[in-house]
């Protein structure tokens, strides 16, 4: 079967140095010269050597931490811009979603912004008009559509947007993190709208920092960091060479805090520093079956919107998720009115997973109606620990068959 | 389709454009309903704006100056100039702008750039129509009868549109690559506002500059568009010459745009 996309050598770079601006003294100078004689400091290759191949009906999920080029990779997809060099060929009509609701105008009604946006995307008025209904009964902002858009809340524009946008048509359909946007009914039924796509033989190529999802709907994984392709292939592979490669993590030696960078729409939200505790000491690892508690020092302005919750995730290697300490059960009023500077703290009893490596996720939810998120990633050591406090040490287990171990007690009638 | 650094070509350029037509059209009525939107006074300011223009400019000049305009009335001679100015900077200035202002649409959707500059033109032409008309209501109220050579006015308008698009994407592209321009565009026009006979005749210019104001197609558009509705004096079609300029221009800043446009994205 011939590929759909085919990427030979791609790479894009971008000159740190102000670039093609006369205020800037050294344009005049630059223009002259070549682009491979501007110092080398001051090129920033986005995408390196890129190769890859996508075939009809693939669903692609491009993962990778922040700057790792995927935007990039989909920009040139796109042809919004063109690579420094290498190519890419494209067999099919491409429609793309980089950024949810970029030209819409908030003084034009529902209506007036459905249409110039289906355009503005590639649709003619016909193709607009005739998928209008189709396309207000999806949003569920029916009630609306003649009224302002200023007066949407966020979460029923960025439905309105997604809307316009699944009913393109096209043979391969871009998303940049679009499929976390709207409450929790929206979210499946994009999903569903996804999936719909894919089973009439759409090519998807998605980006996203929700794990679950890349899982859920992917096919493949292109796993890029600093501009190159890490891995291409098997889901399972890619996602936990991703975790694995993970590697944010840098010890502050006198706090013992980590240091972590984040990914996603941070909102003005920054952990200043996160710490381990393990029987009240400030520790660079866990242990098994003793008491733990998470720290994490926080920093956010007034612009930042609520935060519904804050979790801290366990994942193995294997890129499964173990568990989940997710404030939304356990205390779901905790974080929607917390101070612009704070700390939160995770108190567990006993620490129940056996010693290993893992991924730890602290993920920060914010609104429900736009669902922006942020989150960090770092990997934690768990030092092998009596947890059942039966004077057993739980040994080291390289493979990870049931790392999670749960208190428990046995009783027993009928001893002799 | 292959995508890689070069650029497509004018031909591969214009075809895109032309597949993407219907956005034209389209950006220009969001921008005529996002401008009178949320305006008490809605497409009234269409008329207000001129006359108020119209207003002071009589006020200044007819009092102290005396500017001879022959048999037509002061403040009819200079709206048979003002609105083509208008028509033009007003293009000129958004349009040098519209990367800039919508740079997200530029940064994150794909479509023929070029379009968004072209776009201001026609959602201008609103007010060029207004303005046409009130030309008219114009020499009414003033008493003046308009001897209006239908087929020469419609042809200047025409070309006024020709050199209004070809600055206007000059302007966009370089602006966007040479963000200082930005804030020299406003100052060019203001000063070409008074190098061009819109509020004067051009026999008030002494003798020995006139070759030089002739230079600005400008000049010979305003001149031609008042000998077509006023039907004073005569029109030498040699003062058009600029224009052949302008022609080249326009192939020029075609070619130039369609190899630049990919570089857009990356700069505004």
């Amino acid at each position: 079967m011939k590929p759909i996309i085919k990427a030979v050598n791609l790479s894009k770079a971008y000159r740190l140095d102000g670039q093609n601006k006369l205020s800037d003294k050294s344009s005049w100078l630059s223009k002259l010269k070549p682009f491979n004689k501007v110092k080398p400091e001051n090129i920033l290759w986005a995408l390196q050597d890129v190769n890859f191949e996508v075939f009809p009906g693939d669903i692609l999920g491009l993962i990778g931490p922040n700057g790792a080029g995927k935007t990039t990779l989909l920009k040139i997809l796109s042809r919004i811009t063109r690579p420094t060099s290498g190519y890419v060929d494209v067999n099919g009509k491409l429609g793309s979603l980089l950024e949810v609701g970029t030209g819409f105008h908030p003084y034009l009604t529902g209506r007036e912004n459905v249409y110039f946006y289906g355009m503005l995307l590639g649709m003619s008025r016909r193709e607009v008009t005739r998928h209008f209904d189709e396309i207000i009964a999806f949003s569920g902002t029916e009630r609306f559509i003649d009224v302002q858009l200023n007066r949407y809340s966020s979460g029923m524009q960025v439905r309105l947007a997604f809307s316009v946008a699944a009913h393109l048509r096209c043979d391969i359909l871009l998303l940049d993190e679009v499929l976390s946007i709207g409450d929790e009914e929206f979210q499946k039924r994009s999903f569903n709208k996804v999936n719909e796509l894919i089973k009439d033989g759409r090519t998807v190529i998605l980006v996203s920092h929700n794990l679950p999802t890349i899982q859920r709907l992917s096919s493949k994984v292109l796993l890029l960091r600093e501009g190159q392709v890490k891995i291409f292939g098997e889901v399972q592979v890619a996602i936990s060479a991703y975790l694995n490669t993970l590697d944010t993590v840098s010890r502050d030696e006198i706090n013992n805090s980590f240091s972590i960078q984040s990914t996603g729409n941070s909102q003005g939200f920054e952990i200043t520093a996160f710490y381990v505790f393990v029987n009240r000491q400030a520790v660079d690892h866990l242990v098994c079956g003793q008491e733990t508690e998470f720290k994490i020092e926080y920093k956010k302005s007034d612009h930042t919107e609520k935060i519904r919750n804050i979790r801290i995730r366990f994942w193995s290697h294997l890129g499964l998720l173990l568990t989940d300490l997710d404030t939304s059960y356990s205390d779901p009023l905790l974080t929607y009115h917390i101070s612009n500077e704070g700390w939160l703290k995770c108190q567990l009893e006993r620490f129940p997973l056996k010693a290993g490596r893992y991924s730890v996720e602290i993920v920060i939810n914010f609104d429900r109606e736009t669902d922006n998120q942020t989150s960090y990633m770092i990997e934690l050591d768990v030092k092998e620990g009596d947890f059942f406090q039966s004077g057993l040490v739980i040994p080291f287990q390289k493979e990870e068959s049931h790392p999670v171990l749960v208190p428990h007690k046995w009783t027993v009638k009928g001893l002799d | 389709m292959r995508i890689d650094s070069s650029a497509g070509g004018l031909p591969g350029y214009l075809k895109e454009v032309y597949l993407f037509r219907e956005l034209l059209w389209a950006f220009a009525a969001k921008d005529i309903k996002a401008r009178f939107a949320n305006t008490l006074l809605g497409t009234g300011w269409l008329i207000l704006q001129p006359v108020l223009l119209v207003l002071i400019f009589t006020l200044i000049f007819s009092m102290g100056a005396g500017i001879d305009t022959g048999n037509v009335p002061y403040p009819v001679f200079i709206m048979g100039g003002i609105l083509l100015w208008e028509y033009f900077s007003s293009v000129v200035y958004e349009s040098g702008s519209s990367f800039l202002v919508d740079s997200g649409m530029v940064q994150k959707i794909y479509f023929p750039k070029i379009l968004l500059p072209c776009s201001k033109s026609i959602a201008r032409m609103v007010d060029l129509l207004f303005n046409l008309a009130l030309l008219v209501v114009l020499s009414f109220v003033f008493g003046y009868w308009l001897k209006i050579k239908l087929f020469y006015a419609f042809l200047f308008i025409v070309l006024l549109y020709l050199l209004t698009i070809v600055a206007s994407i000059w302007a966009s592209i370089l602006v966007s690559q040479y963000q200082d321009l930005k804030e020299l565009i406003p100052f060019v026009l203001r000063v070409f506002f008074f190098l061009t006979p819109i509020l004067y005749p051009m026999e008030m210019v002494p003798g020995q500059f006139h070759w030089i104001i002739k230079l600005n197609p400008m000049t010979g558009l305003i001149n031609g568009f008042r000998w077509s509705v006023f039907g004073i004096g005569e029109f030498h079609f040699i003062e058009l010459a600029p224009m052949l300029f302008v022609v080249v221009l326009l192939i020029w800043g075609l070619i130039y745009f369609s190899n630049r446009e990919g570089k857009l994205a990356d700069i505004v």
